[in-house]
């Protein structure tokens, strides 16, 4: 079934393969670049911190800056009736929005 | 470190991730630093200087993953899928990696090639190898230097099954094609 190009061919392929590269101060290059655990660790937890944070703030802040009287939750009662004119809609559309945009950031965020 | 010399690679894993034992992490890397550098060598079609920068950059990256090694798969499998990976990005930068390319192969069960010398050289291996597409480098890669299965290629390379097949009998057939002697 193999012909003999084929065999020689998977030789070839698998000596090549099996030749050795000397180190050559690589392990030294890749531990010399390596972060700190406790960097790593820090990391894990300050991204996804930093994102809810900001969305926490924006949050507050289109809640404070919405006109007066605007009510979130009397918002989320307008966009259920389809009132997405008023001030507290508004107010309830911006709040979901930053919040939405940090689930998706976070979801995105593989490492 | 004679202890780390004489450990398997998911004892090492375990030294890391519960003491945070860079004597581990330089054995795994020693261990599999030539395999890896091979493998990006050919993907980079043997641009050695970008290869170990890839190298490097995948060893960073499962230092800083390596929470997440799953203990059913083998330490290389997974450090290779690291590797191609970041291959792809880096090729990404430059230009659109197409893993599932359908080019001009040439036809497989032809009977007119000429019998392969018996000793061809790296280089040639490594210019005949640069003439592949990127899928099927990157397939003849998986499975001949990264000594990958068919299933295991596709996973770590994020194609179908029947794709690394295809790209493999392709990059054979064009192989054979490039190393074969020249007839005058």
């Amino acid at each position: 079934m193999n012909d003999p190009g084929s065999d020689q061919l998977e030789r070839l392929l698998r000596r090549d393969a099996q030749a050795a590269l000397p180190d050559e101060g690589f392990t030294a290059r890749v531990l010399g670049a390596l972060p700190t655990r406790l960097e790593v660790t820090h990391h894990a937890w300050l991204g996804p911190a930093l994102i809810l944070g900001s969305a926490a703030l924006g949050s507050a802040l289109a809640i404070a800056l919405a006109p007066a009287g605007a009510n979130v939750v009397q918002g989320f009662f307008d966009l259920a009736a389809f009132h997405v004119n008023t001030p507290a809609a508004m107010a309830g559309l911006a709040m979901t929005g930053a919040l939405l945009i940090s689930a998706i950031v976070l979801a995105l965020d593989t490492e | 470190m004679a202890c780390a010399a004489a450990s398997s690679d998911a004892e090492l894993i375990v030294a890391i991730l519960e003491r945070d034992d860079r004597g581990a992490f330089a054995e795994l890397v020693t261990r599999h630093q030539s395999k890896v550098r091979s493998v990006l060598r050919r993907l980079t079609k043997g641009d050695t200087g970008l290869a170990d920068d890839l190298a490097q950059e995948t060893f960073v990256l499962a230092w800083r993953n390596l929470r997440h090694f799953r203990f059913e798969a083998r330490f290389s499998t997974w450090i290779y899928r690291i590797a191609f990976n970041a291959w792809q990005s880096e090729a990404r930068k430059k230009r659109e990696v197409l893993l599932d390319m359908d080019d001009d192969a040439p036809p497989l069960g032809s009977e007119a090639w000429a019998e392969l010398p018996d000793i061809a050289s790296r280089i040639d291996i490594e210019r005949a190898m640069a003439t592949l597409s990127d899928g099927e480098r990157a397939a003849i890669t998986a499975c001949y230097y990264a000594d990958l299965s068919h299933e295991e290629a596709a996973l770590a390379l994020g194609m179908p099954l029947g794709t690394v097949k295809t790209h493999v009998l392709r990059g054979k057939a064009k192989l054979k094609a490039r190393l074969a002697p020249k007839e005058e």
